[in-house]
């Protein structure tokens, strides 16, 4: 499993792992989704996400973020494909993120939280 | 006698945090507690979170918690700070993701005897009226002028629109609105979200419950807020649902890049603050009272939900005689004028995160029969636990920056909770009491047994012994309503 759920006192924390950068967001994907929808519906419906940062970490809370407004609107996300991925003065990411409106939630995620990772991260999720 | 590295003993149920704990550290930590709340608290990074919150900018005597204390968000929950509003700093990490959470107490006019048998039927009428439930969309859907009238009048836009009465608002912290709130410092995506939202209970630890007042121990107070032993009163808890989880998602990064701008040295990221009287400060303070307003206008419009579900199982004249004892905010900054120290009254960035108001009698903000008696202080304890109402003491006010504590708190992670956990046993162990539970999800259910809390009756009897708050009376649940 690229991802595990971790103890937290009041929130939700995942520890996730991958080979690579795309393994990483996806494992991110798969875990809130697993975590939050107990029926994935029919049919896709594909965003492009295009977001900079000043640094790494704020791309990954921008990113997550993103994901989070559309499971808000019962968006199950499935995939993710990483277009671009630049790191530097500006931090740069392009993706498309798929999802499966019309899904059944079956816990809130309400925000990700900040919080301090490296290539094999923990997050926190506002719950 | 120093009992750990970290904290002292300062006097009974006072615990501090010296200021030369840590490196940076502006003023010592505080923990309201018995030892053993601040051992747990110790366990879970939250005491770590108080020295953290010391060594913000501007801060002013202490960094703060109450013995409901736990692992939050930046600030422990149950986190207390003032800072200077010309040289301190507004955080959205001590003010929490559910903005202007909080709770509301109604008293109905029917006592337990009456009400008993129509238990179930009651419960499923405010399951019906009441949209609850992970993702839950309300009746009303609102865009454009309608919601920003929402996020700039609060719980008056509700009343204007026919939920509820003129005089409920008069018994809302605040009267249910923030005068600074302004719509336009709220992102178009906040406003998507909470477009459909307006009158949803949500999940989480948010629920609906029927209560009957079981004990009271002050009858002067409890008879000038309407309160009587068999009374049946409901609470109810929920905040400003995704709207201000996205305005906080929102000013977290723009404090993000504050922080840098304005050389805020920062021991946590998830303490990212601006300058109160910055730009961005200033932003964040505005969308932060549109969040609050969304919240407080939420709560007024469940109570309107509360009545007809009430009309429908008793009769008319029942949801028209239940009133609005009192609303209490716990995720929320205000600006209030405090002694900071003797003879300098200033006003001051108090921040509540997990945390209540608990202003004394005579004081300025309170009006009518608060004036008189105090702030009520609506302290819910854990599903199948009794709750309390409580009222504001001066000692708050010399103490506390005027807070107290806001609920239980939490001991066990949610996961946990439900791996521990078995839904028969809770349902029966609920019905052993003559509690009635109905909840949407039975992992939910299990995420907030009562195990999951602390002894919400150690939590009250601190801030009692501590002089912050005084016991007016103990509510025991009979019903509720999870989302």
């Amino acid at each position: 499993m690229p991802y595990t759920f971790l103890d937290h006192t009041a929130d939700l924390g995942v520890a996730i792992s991958g080979e690579c950068m795309e393994e990483l967001f996806q494992s991110c994907v798969d875990a809130l989704r697993d975590w939050s929808f107990s029926e994935v519906g029919n049919g896709t419906l594909v965003h492009n996400i295009e977001l900079s940062a000043e640094s790494e970490m704020e791309l990954w809370f921008k990113f997550l973020n993103e994901i989070v407004f559309f499971m808000d609107k019962n968006e199950a996300p499935t995939h993710v494909t990483l277009k671009e991925y630049h790191l530097g003065a500006v931090c740069y990411l392009r993706a498309e993120l798929t999802v499966v409106p019309d899904s059944k939630r079956k816990q809130d995620i309400k925000a990700f939280t900040l919080h301090d990772f490296g290539f094999q991260m923990q997050l926190v999720f506002d719950v | 006698m120093a009992s750990s590295p970290l904290w002292n003993k300062r006097d009974e149920y006072i615990y501090e945090i010296p200021k030369g704990t840590r490196e940076g550290m502006n003023v010592p930590g505080v923990i309201f507690g018995s030892e053993e709340i601040v051992r747990q608290a110790e366990s879970d990074k939250a005491l770590e979170q108080v020295i953290n919150v010391a060594t913000l900018p501007g801060i002013l005597n202490y960094s703060m918690a109450m013995p409901d204390i736990h692992w939050g968000y930046g600030f422990p929950i149950g986190g207390v700070a003032a800072f200077d509003i010309d040289n301190g700093v507004i955080t959205p990490g001590g003010i929490g993701f559910d903005i202007n959470c909080g709770v509301r107490l109604l008293s109905t006019p029917m006592d337990e005897e009456e009400l008993r048998p129509k238990l179930l039927s009651l419960l499923n009428a405010l399951f019906m009226e009441v949209p609850s439930g992970v993702g839950s969309q309300g009746f009303l859907k609102l865009r454009g002028k309608e919601l920003n009238g929402v996020l700039e009048k609060g719980a008056m836009w509700a009343v204007e629109n026919g939920f509820g009465y003129d005089s409920d608002l008069s018994g809302i912290e605040s009267q249910g609105h923030m005068d600074g709130a302004d719509s336009e410092k709220v992102s178009s995506k906040a406003k998507e979200r909470g477009s459909d939202q307006l009158g949803t209970l949500g999940s989480g630890n948010h629920f609906l419950e029927v209560q009957v007042v079981r004990h009271i121990y002050d009858q002067t107070i409890a008879e000038q807020w309407g309160l009587h032993v068999n009374q049946v009163v409901i609470m109810l808890h929920t905040g400003s649902r995704g709207l201000g989880h996205q305005v906080a998602t929102d000013y977290i990064d723009v404090m993000l890049r504050a922080s840098k701008k304005y050389g805020i040295k920062l021991v946590d990221k998830q303490l990212a603050a601006a300058p109160f009287k910055s730009e961005e400060g200033q932003n964040y303070w505005s969308a932060m009272q549109c969040a609050s307003n969304y919240a407080w206008a939420n709560r007024q419009i469940i109570t309107h939900y509360v009545r007809n579900a009430l009309n429908k199982v008793f009769g008319k004249d029942v949801g028209e005689q239940t009133r609005v004892v009192y609303d209490v905010a716990h995720n929320i900054a205000k600006v209030e004028k405090h002694q900071v120290r003797e003879g300098l009254n200033l006003d001051v960035l108090v921040h509540r995160k997990g945390a209540t108001r608990s202003f004394p009698a005579g004081h300025d903000a309170l009006a009518g029969v608060f004036k008189e008696t105090g702030q009520p202080v609506i302290i819910p304890g854990s599903m199948g636990t009794s709750s309390y109402l409580l009222v504001g003491m001066r000692k708050s006010m010399e103490m506390s920056f005027g807070s107290t504590c806001h609920g239980a708190g939490r001991v066990m992670s949610r996961k946990e909770a439900v791996r521990r956990g078995d839904y028969n046993v809770l349902i029966s162990h609920l019905n052993e009491q003559g509690i009635l539970l109905k909840s949407t999800d039975r992992e939910t259910a299990l995420e907030e047994a009562p195990e999951a809390y602390k002894n919400v009756d150690e939590v009250v009897d601190v801030v009692e012994k501590v002089g912050l708050n005084k016991k007016v009376a103990q509510m025991c649940p009979m019903g509720v309503v999870k989302g």
